[in-house]
């Protein structure tokens, strides 16, 4: 059931007000947490920021709780929390695009970083490196060594990379809500201009996953003067849990 | 052990907390995350540590200057919080290494900032989220600079 939000209530700007931006970015210009952005389907038992009449949000809250619980799958027991993986379609998806994601390795007793922070309702992903299926590095400079498309192909492996991280951490990638924030880092000459086009590697694939409206982040795509390994892309993330 | 009591027992000078000098806040504390802005590798003489690493400055000194950063980020969370015990855990850190083109040990540079952190909080709280990456030059040409976000109480 979706609610039209009162023009007074949001005032985030989406790609459809604004005719600055193309409409097919696979980022959003603007995450307002804890709205609904225009056009978004209500979840049932979802908090809104805003009141509508009671009673027929009460009648459809209840039946669709009652849907909601009749299709859970039962929790898994590594699932240590008592939030609530959403009805299981992140993990068939993975299967579906016939995703390979990579080992996880532990980190050791002297690791001075974890993959995954978890803080609320939200993870927060340490920036992973680009690597081929095979594990070996991808690395070199994207404008240089390395062709758009090519570094493209990593930070696409970049993303493999940052779902398995989740999905250990978590358990399952069910748990994930939505992607809320990315940070794309392309190693690149000074004057090289296309990060984005870059970065949209990982984005796409976020899209591939969760879909347009749960893949959809906030994002910056930016050229750092070097990176770990001389790796051709990193890139970081925070997303938000299901309760 | 607490935070507070670790700094003592570590015997840990840190330098004033630094005052931003732009348009900016040291922290800004929302719900129960406090974000902590970019930190120079400020010493107690109010200098700070420069020069371009793998260049100007070997490894270790690399090291010394994120060691640096830590220090003035717990001297700005001490003056901001009143207390180090209100931090709950380090969540995230973004190590920016101020690097010569061909200068790839950006982690290792920035375990100077961690270990720091581990020290002081332990194994657990202390150990976040991170990247650790090389830019261009950074503000003064400072050799190190993390901001990073920890959970309160």
């Amino acid at each position: 059931m979706s609610t039209k939000p009162k023009s007074s209530d949001l005032t985030i700007l989406t790609p459809a007000r604004n005719p600055n931006l193309h409409s097919t970015l696979p980022w959003r210009p603007f995450y307002f947490h804890g709205a609904n952005p225009r056009g978004c389907t209500t979840e049932p038992g979802q908090t809104q920021t805003r009141l509508f009449p009671f009673p027929a949000f009460a009648l459809s809250a209840a039946l669709s709780l009652l849907v909601l619980t009749a299709c859970q799958t039962p929790t898994s027991p590594r699932v240590s929390t008592t939030a609530t993986p959403l009805p299981d379609t992140i993990e068939r998806r993975v299967a579906e695009l016939k995703l390979t994601l990579p080992a996880v390795s532990k980190p050791g007793p002297t690791a001075t970083l974890t993959s995954v922070v978890v803080s609320g309702n939200l993870a927060f992903v340490s920036g992973h490196i680009s690597r081929a299926a095979d594990g070996q590095l991808i690395t070199g400079r994207v404008g240089e060594e390395l062709t758009v498309a090519q570094g493209k192909a990593a930070a696409r492996q970049c993303g493999l990379a940052v779902l398995a991280s989740l999905r250990q951490e978590l358990g399952s990638l069910d748990r994930v809500r939505r992607v809320v924030k990315v940070l794309g880092m392309v190693n690149c000459p000074p004057g090289f201009k296309d990060q984005p086009q870059v970065v949209n590697g990982f984005s796409e694939l976020m899209l591939d996953v969760f879909g347009r409206e749960r893949g959809l982040g906030a994002r910056s795509a930016v050229g750092v003067a070097s990176l770990p390994s001389n790796v051709a892309v990193e890139v970081e993330a925070v997303f938000e849990l299901a309760r | 052990m607490s935070a507070a009591a670790r700094l003592v027992e570590l015997k840990l000078e840190l330098p004033a907390a630094p005052k931003p000098a732009h348009v900016y806040k040291p922290v800004v504390i929302t719900g129960n995350l406090c974000y902590v802005s970019g930190h120079g590798p400020l010493r107690v003489d109010k200098t700070m540590i420069t020069g371009v690493v793998g260049k100007d400055l070997s490894l270790e000194q690399g090291q010394a200057a994120a060691r640096q950063v830590g220090l003035a980020i717990l001297a700005t969370l001490r003056n901001e919080l009143g207390s180090l015990d209100r931090v709950k855990r380090l969540v995230k850190t973004l190590g920016m290494v101020n690097t010569a083109a061909d200068f790839y040990d950006h982690p290792k540079v920035i375990n100077g900032f961690s270990e720091l952190m581990r020290e002081v909080f332990g194994d657990d709280a202390g150990v976040g989220a991170r990247s650790a990456v090389g830019m261009g030059p950074l503000p003064g040409n400072i050799a190190v600079e993390v901001e990073c976000i920890f959970e309160l109480r």
